[in-house]
């Protein structure tokens, strides 16, 4: 943290400093902190730059600068972006103006409906674009790529050879390719282009016995339409077995993954949570969902299960509503903000992180299905398919109606701020409907939790607060004080707010014996001041309601302290 | 506004667009230039993000490193365009300067600052209690010579001849000519002082027993602690009137002015705003002073009297605890945050002041309520003596208002107040125990009156005129 303070004055102070440099070689280092510097005095700067009358620095001031450097050398442009793709993650990009239409409208035109990854050297077809001329074409999912339009794909292929390939094909009307099976023939196809819509597939309920099955293809916009329609009939039908079929979906639209499970989730419940740089974001279950109907669900996920499909699948399973078969997922749990810039390109860059509601996450590690089953390649038969058929038992479930949605976050520092922001969107959810307490648990390092009711939280109006448990502070606090004074069974808890919190968080602590006496503890004054506060002792646990931050002990026998002098 | 739309998708679908082909595309540099800033000031918004690492401008700092490396030039160039597009209150300095600067106890020096001109070399500041005003050197002294050393007429060299000498033996002698023309032999050493004494003393003379006299020279960062002994010592002798002497007051911490405007205070009041880029931050008194001590109280100016001395001049008129007397003020309305950071201080005009009626001084001054002026031929010190004429003991009783009250005038009719500023309302609100009215105006005059606790309550992200009227 920088300290900031203000100041009122009319004229520079004696002397300003000069800040020029001397003619001759720097060395890198003192380079770099000039450079470190300036970008310091930028970035400071540029939290005026809104403020008008009195100019300002901020970053536009580069723009003259940039343009020159530009203008003699282009590459500048290329190496300006290069440095800032190093230092966003693979997920944050720059697209062009049409690629939100592109990429989120599951209707297309004049596309093949072909989808290429470089994998393991080798340019690989994941599959067929439903319901397009990909697929009418006979695409077999998992072949390689061997030649299109008769040039050859290098081995090993890279990028290069991808970005080589897709400037290609972008030109043909037709595409000529030779594609190597996953049994070893090679095949070749002719591909036209054609309009289709890949989500129309959703409309389709197919039913087999008492089990419906319903493949999901994307989270685009209309896909929740699509689905709920489609589940609704499988509802008219006394389906007791519903099969969502959710292989090779990347993903899409968080508000599509919302409706959808709406629309399977009878109770309400907390669903997941999103962190950004500004606040935790909440959703819940409107509760809304059937609670006559409660089909036995199976869920169909591979290894491109991602994003917003791991999301809807990871919340059912959590709950024991769907049970999962086929391959571990993915494993994205990050969101991008999609920002288009003032000349229409949009720029995706990451900026939600998202979790289950007792604050675990898929991300980097996928979700792991209750049954895992590969689909064998070589053989005409869908294995993952024809084993959830067996699967499904008839036997929904019901889960019981918790009285809050409760969501715990485990700090990324014991010193971690929340905004007023995360609870004011809670009030505001109370405006569209959300009618149980909202509580956050905020575990520190040392496995202490601190839990706050949101409402009460706005009413304090603090801009910010600090939930964390101060861990390594706490722990050294308790040894010197154990080595002076204090009893051996108590336990000091440093919080990392030291104020009033205007209203009651509750503190959740591991103690070996239940503790009946709590003081705070001022250290510059060295006196103890004891408090009563309301308090369970269950499984070697103490949770306790306080109304400031501090340094606390807890102890099961009465303190006494006389300050050493 | 920016539209954001929120997604989850993990991989490139059929083509995708790579960044690369950007940079091949031919368009005029001056659009790639915006581009790139923009896309570093938007990636930004996101640098607390934590687990994945995002854009922000600090990834540059390798490519600035590289640069002032191969030549050296461009940090100043760069800070060049920085200074450019910032207002002459904006400035970089390094801590120790600023210090010294805002902490009255000097340690080890003389206490005076020369101007190294074209031609002449001319003492342009001298501090209080130091031992330069001590050796009775005055503004506008011009030096002839240093320690018997005749100046070279060379500037540059002069000014390093001074430092090295006065290096070298911790003194000042030199010859100078006073602005009445005569010349005189100055030496001084260097020594501890504090420029600030004055601030913590209440002069009661026997001509005027009822009135008290404090002279404010600056609002340091230990000028707060000092005018609160000086007060209470005024309460203690039993003076029913206050002169404040706040001439060639150029300012300084506006936690010192809060502090000494509370130190008189003994009402909860509004004093003052700061208009920010993001919306406003509401100041009040605490009362929590002595609501006994009410004197009448008179206020010097001249048009050195500038920015935090305006705040306090002009809040205390405000309300009527102070009637001013002397000349026009400086007329600076603005201020400055700062930032301390690698050993330097940046300090960045931030915000604009306002009274709780939503009128400014800024750029105009403030006219005292009787205009004297000080002859410069007397030895008498007109404006002073005025003053102790002008005091009528009759003292001040300023009722308690059931709310806390405050005007702000809209730049535009659509100007956005974020959630942050009703919260910091709200809070104000709590610890005063009172009700806190926002009256929000536009340009044409159209006004409506809020209250900010219940349109903190109502939890949207950020407010507009429109939005109030509802």
């Amino acid at each position: 943290m920088k300290k900031i303070i203000s100041v009122l004055l009319a004229m520079a102070l004696s002397l300003s400093l000069s800040v020029t440099l001397s003619a001759e070689e720097i060395t890198k280092e003192q380079a770099k902190a000039y450079a470190h510097e300036i970008l310091e005095l930028y970035d400071v700067s540029s939290v005026n730059e809104n403020f008008d009358e009195y100019g300002r620095g901020n970053w536009y001031a580069l723009e003259d600068y940039l343009t020159d450097a530009i203008y003699k050398d282009p590459n500048v442009y290329a190496d300006w972006y290069e440095i800032w793709k190093q230092s966003t993650d693979e997920n944050s990009r720059l697209n062009s103006t049409t690629y939100l239409e592109e990429t989120y409208e599951g209707a297309k035109k004049g596309k093949f409906g072909i989808t290429f990854t470089v994998k393991d050297g080798e340019i690989y077809v994941p599959n067929a674009v439903y319901m397009s001329p990909a697929e009418e074409a006979g695409i077999v999912n998992g072949s390689v790529l061997i030649s299109y339009e008769g040039i050859e794909v290098p081995s090993p292929a890279t990028e290069q050879d991808f970005n080589a390939m897709s400037t290609v094909m972008s030109e043909e009307e037709t595409l000529e390719i030779t594609l190597r099976l996953p049994n070893g023939e090679l095949k070749d196809y002719s591909i036209p282009r054609g309009d289709f819509d890949e989500d129309a597939i959703t409309d389709k309920l197919d039913i087999t016995g008492d089990t419906g099955y319903i493949i999901v293809p994307s989270f685009n916009a209309g896909t929740d339409e699509r689905f709920i329609e489609t589940y609704k009939k499988a509802e008219e039908a006394g389906l007791k077995n519903i099969i969502i079929d959710l292989r090779n979906n990347l993903g899409g639209f968080t508000d599509t993954c919302y409706n959808m499970l709406n629309a399977v989730i009878p109770e309400k419940l907390p669903t997941f949570f999103y962190t950004s740089s500004t606040a935790i974001s909440i959703t819940t279950s409107d509760g809304l969902g059937s609670k006559d109907w409660r089909p036995d669900i199976v869920i169909l996920v591979n290894d491109e299960t991602a994003s917003a499909a791991e999301q809807f699948a990871g919340v059912l399973q959590y709950y024991g509503y769907a049970r999962l078969v086929g391959e571990q997922t993915y494993g994205k749990a990050i969101g991008q903000n999609n920002i288009t810039l003032s000349n229409g390109k949009i720029l995706s860059v990451t900026a939600l992180e998202g979790y289950l509601p007792d604050g675990s996450t898929w991300q980097n590690k996928g979700l792991t299905p209750d049954k895992v089953l590969k689909d064998d390649l070589t053989t005409e038969a869908d294995e993952v398919l024809d084993y959830a058929y067996s699967y499904v038992d008839g036997e929904g479930t019901t889960v019981e109606q918790p009285d809050s949605y409760s969501y715990t976050y485990y700090l990324g520092t014991d010193t971690e701020r929340e905004a007023l922001a995360t609870f004011a969107y809670i009030r505001q959810m109370r405006g569209m409907g959300l009618d149980m307490p909202v509580r956050f648990t905020y575990v520190s390092s040392n496995g202490m939790a601190m839990t706050v009711d949101a409402d009460k939280a706005y009413d304090a109006a603090q801009i910010y607060y600090y939930f964390g448990i101060l861990g390594d502070q706490s722990a050294s606090a308790e040894k010197i004080l154990k080595g002076a004074w204090l009893d051996e069974d108590a336990r000091v808890i440093m919080t990392a707010w030291t104020g009033d919190f205007g209203f009651t968080p509750t503190l959740s602590v591991a103690a070996a014996k239940e503790p009946k006496y709590f003081y705070y503890y001022d250290s510059v004054a060295e006196t103890l001041t004891p408090f009563e506060p309301a308090y369970t002792y269950t499984d070697g646990r103490l949770r306790f309601n306080i109304d400031k931050g501090g340094i606390i002990i807890v102890s099961p026998d009465e303190l006494s302290y006389e300050p050493t002098v | 506004m920016k539209k954001f739309l929120s997604i989850l998708v993990a991989a490139v679908l059929l083509v995708s667009t790579a960044p690369t082909a950007f940079a091949e595309e031919i368009t005029p540099e001056e659009a790639k230039a915006q581009f790139i800033i923009e896309l570093f000031n938007e990636s930004q918004k996101d640098e607390n993000f934590p687990g994945d690492v995002r854009g922000r401008w600090n990834v540059l700092e390798g490519f600035f490193a590289d640069m002032f490396s191969e030549d050296p030039a461009s940090y100043d160039e760069m800070i060049a365009l920085w200074k450019g597009s910032v207002d002459d209150y904006s400035y970089i300095t390094d801590t120790a300067a600023f210090d010294d600067g805002y902490d009255t106890r000097r340690k080890g020096r003389v206490g005076l600052q020369v101007h190294f001109g074209n031609e002449r070399y001319e003492v342009i500041n001298i501090e209080d209690n130091s031992p330069a005003m001590l050796a009775g050197v005055t503004v506008g002294t011009i030096l002839l010579d240093f320690h018997g050393q005749a100046f070279s007429g060379d500037a540059y060299e002069d000014m390093a001849m001074v430092q090295k000498l006065y290096l070298e033996t911790g003194r000042y002698e030199f010859r100078g000519q006073l602005p009445d023309g005569t010349i005189k032999e100055f030496s001084f050493e260097k020594a501890d002082y504090d420029t600030e004494t004055v601030s913590s003393k209440c002069v009661v003379t026997e001509d005027n027993p009822t009135v008290g006299y404090i002279k404010i020279p600056a609002f340091n960062a230990n000028t707060g602690d000092k005018f609160a002994v000086a007060w209470k010592s005024a309460e203690d002798q039993g003076v029913r009137s206050v002169i404040i002497d706040l001439r060639d007051n150029p300012g300084g911490y506006d936690t010192t002015t809060l502090q000494m405007l509370n130190t008189i205070i003994g009402q909860k009041l509004p004093l003052f705003y700061y208009k920010k880029n993001d919306g406003a931050v509401l100041y009040n008194s605490d009362g929590t002073s002595s609501k006994t001590f009410n004197p009448d109280i008179v206020i010097l100016t001249n048009g050195e009297s500038a920015s935090a001395s305006e705040v306090f001049t002009s809040v205390l008129r405000y309300h009527g605890f102070a009637r001013s007397v002397g000349t026009k003020t400086f007329g600076k309305g603005i201020g400055q945050t700062v930032t301390k950071f690698n050993g330097k201080v940046f300090t960045v005009t931030a915000f604009e002041i306002f009274l709780p009626d939503g009128t400014t001084y800024n750029l105009e001054g403030i006219a005292p309520d009787v205009e004297i002026t000080d002859n410069p031929e007397t030895e008498a010190d007109e404006v002073l003596d005025f003053a102790y004429t002008y005091a009528d003991n009759a003292g001040t009783v300023i009722k308690q208002p059931s709310a806390l009250r405050y005007t702000i005038n809209l730049e535009e009719k659509n100007q956005k107040f974020p959630l942050t500023f009703f919260a910091q309302a709200k809070r104000l609100s709590i610890d005063a125990g009172l009700p806190v009215y926002i009256t929000f105006k536009a340009g044409d005059g159209t006004k409506v009156t809020v209250d900010a606790v219940k349109v903190f309550g109502q939890a949207e992200d950020e407010y507009s005129f429109e939005d109030m009227l509802k």
